[in-house]
Order: C-alpha cells, then sequence, then structure tokens
C-alpha cells in the first residue's frame, strides 16, 4: 500500500466517521442539522491546542470528543423549541458562528488556521489503523443503538414527535441524547483529522463541509448505516478516480443531493432495496 | 370522580378552540364527546393530554391537579391516548409499535401486556412482525389502542375511533372498547358516528365552536330522536 493509498484511505476513515455521527442526529432521531463541520471542527481545534502544549494523542482525542459533545448538547437544547426548517436554519448558523469566531480568535490561529501540530507518533499505516478502528467501532456502535431500546424511540420521535410524547417519552432527553452522541463522534473525527493533516484552517469546518457531510448521509439513505457507509466511500474517493471532476466536486455532490431528493428519496439503500425486491418479485 | 374540568379553555395561540367548559368523568365510564368538525373535540382531548396549550380551568384528574402537568408525567399517572388518525410508528412493526408504547413499564409488564392485547385483538399476534404501515385501517386502529394500553392506563382517551374504517373493523373496534370498560378502564370517546358512540357510551357532552351545547346521559339521547336532530343537528344513521 502506497503512501497516497494510506492517505486516501485515512480520509474514507474519517468522514466514514464523521456521516455515520450525522446519521445518528438526523437520520435516527430526524433532527435536521445543516452545521455538522462546527463540532469536527470543534474536535479538531481542541485537538490541536492541547498537543501543542504536550498532552498525548489518547487525551487529546479524548478532550477533543468531549468538547464536541458538550457544545452539541448545548446546540441540541435549541431542538428542543425549534423544528424542522427553523432547526436547519439555527444550525446553519452555527456553522457560520464557528467559522467566525474562529477567524477573530488569535489564540486559534486566526484566518492562518494552527500548523505545526505535533505528530502522532505512529507510522501512517499505523495511524490508518487506528483512523479505521474508529470507524469501525462508529458504525458497530450506531447499528447497536439502531437496534436497542434507544434506536426505537429515536424512530418515534423522527416519525412523529406528539404522539412519542403522548405515549410517555421524554423526547427531550432522547433529541439531546442524538445530539451529544452524534457532535462528540464529529469530535472525534476532527482530533484523527488534526493529527493527520497536522495544519487545520476555518474554511476547513465551514458550511460546506456540513453540506458535503450531509450530501453523503442524503445519497446513502438517511437512517441507513451501510447506505451512508457506501455512499461516504463513493464520494470521497469517486473525485479521486476521476480527476476531471475534482474541480467540479461541489457541483456533483449538489447534483447527487438534487437526483436523491427527486428520484429516490430513500437514497442508495432504498434504491437497493428496490432492485432486491424486484428480483425476488 | 376520574376527571373533572371546571371552567376550562383550551386554544392555540390566543384562539380559544374549547370555551368555558365543565365536565365530569366517572370513573368506570364511557363518556362520549360529540359534535360536528370543527366543534373542538379533538383539541380538548388533545389538551387533556398534554399537546394542546391551556388557557383558563384546572384538569383535576384522579383527585390530583394535573394542569400544569407534561404529557409524560399524565402517561405516567395514567392517562393514554388513541391519536386521531391513529398516528403509528409506520417504519416499525407491531411488536416494535407495542414496545413503544410500553415505555413506561417494566419489560415483564410489557411482556405479559403484549399477551393480553393480542387475546383481545387476536389479529395482531398474526401481524406481530409486520410493519405498522402496511396493516389494514381496522388493524392500525386496534394497534393503536393495544398501543396506548401497553402504558396500563386508567383513562384512556379514543379520539374519532370509526374514522374511515370498514363497519366490521368498526364493530370489532366498539366491542374491545365495551370489553375494556366491563374490566374497569374509564374511557373518553371523541366521534363524529353520533348514533355508534351513543349506543356504548354512558353519558355525552356535545360541543358546538368550543361551547357545550348539550350534556347529560346516553340513554336520555338514545330514547330522545329528538336530541339527535334538533340539538346535535344530525340524524341517527343505521
Amino acid at each position: 500500500m502506497g503512501l497516497y493509498e494510506i492517505s486516501l484511505a485515512t480520509g474514507v476513515g474519517i468522514y466514514i466517521i464523521l456521516a455515520v455521527s450525522l446519521n445518528m442526529i438526523t437520520g435516527y432521531c430526524g433532527q435536521i442539522s445543516l452545521g455538522h463541520a462546527a463540532f469536527y471542527g470543534i474536535g479538531a481545534y481542541t485537538v490541536a491546542l492541547l498537543s501543542k502544549i504536550g498532552w498525548p494523542i489518547y487525551l487529546t482525542l479524548g478532550a477533543g470528543f468531549l468538547a464536541a459533545g458538550i457544545i452539541g448538547t448545548i446546540v441540541g437544547l435549541t431542538s428542543l423549541r425549534v423544528r424542522e426548517d427553523f432547526l436547519a436554519i439555527v444550525t446553519m448558523g452555527v456553522a457560520f458562528l464557528f467559522v467566525g469566531i474562529v477567524r477573530q480568535q488569535e489564540f486559534l490561529g486566526g484566518e492562518m488556521g494552527i500548523s505545526g501540530i505535533p505528530s502522532h507518533g505512529m507510522s501512517k499505516l499505523a495511524y490508518l489503523g487506528l483512523v479505521l478502528f474508529f470507524a469501525v467501532l462508529s458504525i458497530l456502535f450506531s447499528w447497536y443503538v439502531k437496534r436497542s431500546w434507544m434506536g426505537f424511540a429515536f424512530d418515534a420521535v423522527a416519525d412523529d414527535e406528539d404522539t412519542a410524547k403522548v405515549l410517555g417519552l421524554d423526547v427531550k432527553a432522547y433529541k439531546l441524547t442524538a445530539f451529544a452522541m452524534g457532535t462528540a463522534m464529529a469530535g472525534l473525527a476532527g482530533g484523527l483529522y488534526a493529527y493527520y493533516t497536522r495544519f487545520i484552517i476555518p474554511d476547513t469546518f465551514g458550511f460546506i463541509e456540513s453540506i458535503t457531510i450531509l450530501s453523503m448521509v442524503a445519497v446513502g439513505g438517511i437512517g441507513s448505516i451501510f447506505g451512508v457507509v457506501f455512499a461516504t466511500i463513493l464520494l470521497v474517493l469517486m473525485p479521486e478516480f476521476f480527476r476531471f471532476i475534482n474541480d467540479y466536486k461541489l457541483l456533483l455532490y449538489g447534483v447527487l443531493l438534487f437526483s436523491v431528493m427527486r428520484f429516490a428519496p430513500e437514497g442508495l439503500s432504498g434504491f437497493f432495496k428496490l432492485l432486491v425486491r424486484r428480483k425476488d418479485g | 370522580m376520574m376527571l373533572k374540568l371546571k371552567n376550562f379553555s383550551c386554544g392555540y395561540g390566543s384562539m380559544h378552540v374549547v370555551s368555558k367548559l365543565d365536565m365530569e368523568v366517572e370513573k368506570g365510564s364511557i363518556t362520549a364527546i360529540l359534535g360536528t368538525n370543527g366543534a373542538g373535540k379533538s383539541s380538548l382531548i388533545m389538551a387533556l393530554a398534554g399537546l394542546v396549550d391551556i388557557k383558563q380551568g384546572d384538569i383535576e384528574y384522579d383527585d390530583q391537579d394535573i394542569t400544569l402537568c407534561s404529557p409524560m408525567e399524565r402517561v405516567n399517572k395514567g392517562i393514554a391516548l388513541v391519536p386521531e388518525g391513529r398516528r403509528l410508528f409506520s417504519s416499525l412493526s407491531v411488536y416494535e409499535n407495542f414496545i413503544i408504547g410500553g415505555y413506561i413499564t417494566s419489560k415483564k409488564a410489557s411482556r405479559n401486556n403484549i399477551e393480553k392485547i393480542i387475546s383481545i385483538f387476536p389479529r395482531l399476534g398474526e401481524r406481530f412482525k409486520q410493519k405498522a404501515g402496511s396493516l389494514s385501517g381496522g388493524e392500525q386502529q386496534m394497534l393503536a389502542i393495544g398501543r396506548a394500553l401497553m402504558a396500563e392506563p386508567k383513562l384512556l382517551m379514543i379520539d374519532e375511533l370509526s374514522l374511515g374504517l370498514m363497519p366490521k373493523a368498526i364493530d370489532t373496534c366498539y366491542k374491545a372498547i365495551k370489553d375494556l370498560n366491563a374490566l374497569g378502564l374509564t374511557i373518553l370517546l371523541v366521534e363524529q358516528s353520533t348514533q355508534r358512540a351513543l349506543e356504548v357510551s354512558d353519558s355525552a357532552i356535545v360541543l358546538e365552536s368550543g361551547n357545550t351545547v348539550w350534556k347529560g346521559s346516553s340513554q336520555e339521547a338514545r330514547d330522545s330522536s329528538d336530541i339527535i336532530d334538533s340539538i346535535l343537528g344530525l340524524h341517527k344513521q343505521g
């Protein structure tokens, strides 16, 4: 495996964690979030700052995970007051707010970002192993949640919040739990990204990145774990294999997002299910 | 007394949908709330479940004031709602809908309750693993009732039991309501099908534009066709 392939696979692993984490909030619990990259950024900046003052990797990653999760829970409190389109606008605001704040803070590197993040101290292949370990762990955790009691409750909240309330479900607690788990995982992805590139700038975690992550979830099939993972691999690798479209990556994501909404609202997962049903039928 | 409303108003924003309502529901009775479209029946029942704002008055339930209680607290106190249009979790199976309904009870109690509900609605036992969204209208209504029963309620509120159902399914659901009531469950029934509601209920209240226009025993309404015709403004249906 060459350095290029290792680097590509590391990027795929980080995006898998991000997409699976957004799927937890938007797919499972039905809470639209257009600001997921902000939590990715919170994780990355936390890890960058702490690693520069000498914290070891296991502590910085844990801190990135916790910082993003705590701020995510606070942002999640807004989901208790607003729904659907309004929640989308609020979370979009979080994305812009994050970049705006980071740009103005000297200790966060301002526009220039943070460079010279210390090495993780592993070979690139070993680091890929670590990223893939966390990616697989995220998938397994997500799969476990989906099949647990909490998964049913998330489904109920996503499907019909009022009915969930009159059945006695603590809707607020479930929404906050989804935000806490999803944003903490995004923070972990951010931390892994910081060690991977060793240089971070605010724009990496902007609104466009949030839409990119949302595209992966929507194209894969909102709520479907394996659809989302498949779409993430496809969307990260496609511009690499077809270099001529690399410059039009955002256009491609936009077209895919539109096509999914227009022709296959259940994403690739729904499309495959339909194919299987037709084959069986 | 299971439920007592005094000078009760509810609504949305600044609008009062139900105004200055006085109502009492006896323990172990079936009370029908009747009226035409837009009379405020569903808003009233939703307010009792905690989903619509209470503008004025108090709700006394089982000798406790629950006016300020959240929907979750009301479920814990024994109030369950079968919402209009069933509102099942269509992507979940019959079993999973039951499990969600039994959120406030223990696992063991849930298992026992599922068995009891299946004995009331055996058809649901045959559809146990089927997605709720793929059930027929009648089966969906049975499941909606069953899901509400999973919380072991003392007061079951049903919004539009017969809406959109085939006559046979309506018969099954009404029989279940009678059986449940015979076991001691208090039932508050919102219905547009006046005749069916009066047949099973002990007392009735008629709303028109959010105001009470008649209340009394269902026997009285059944015996006097004038009440049906003039007060309810409806004709007996066959």
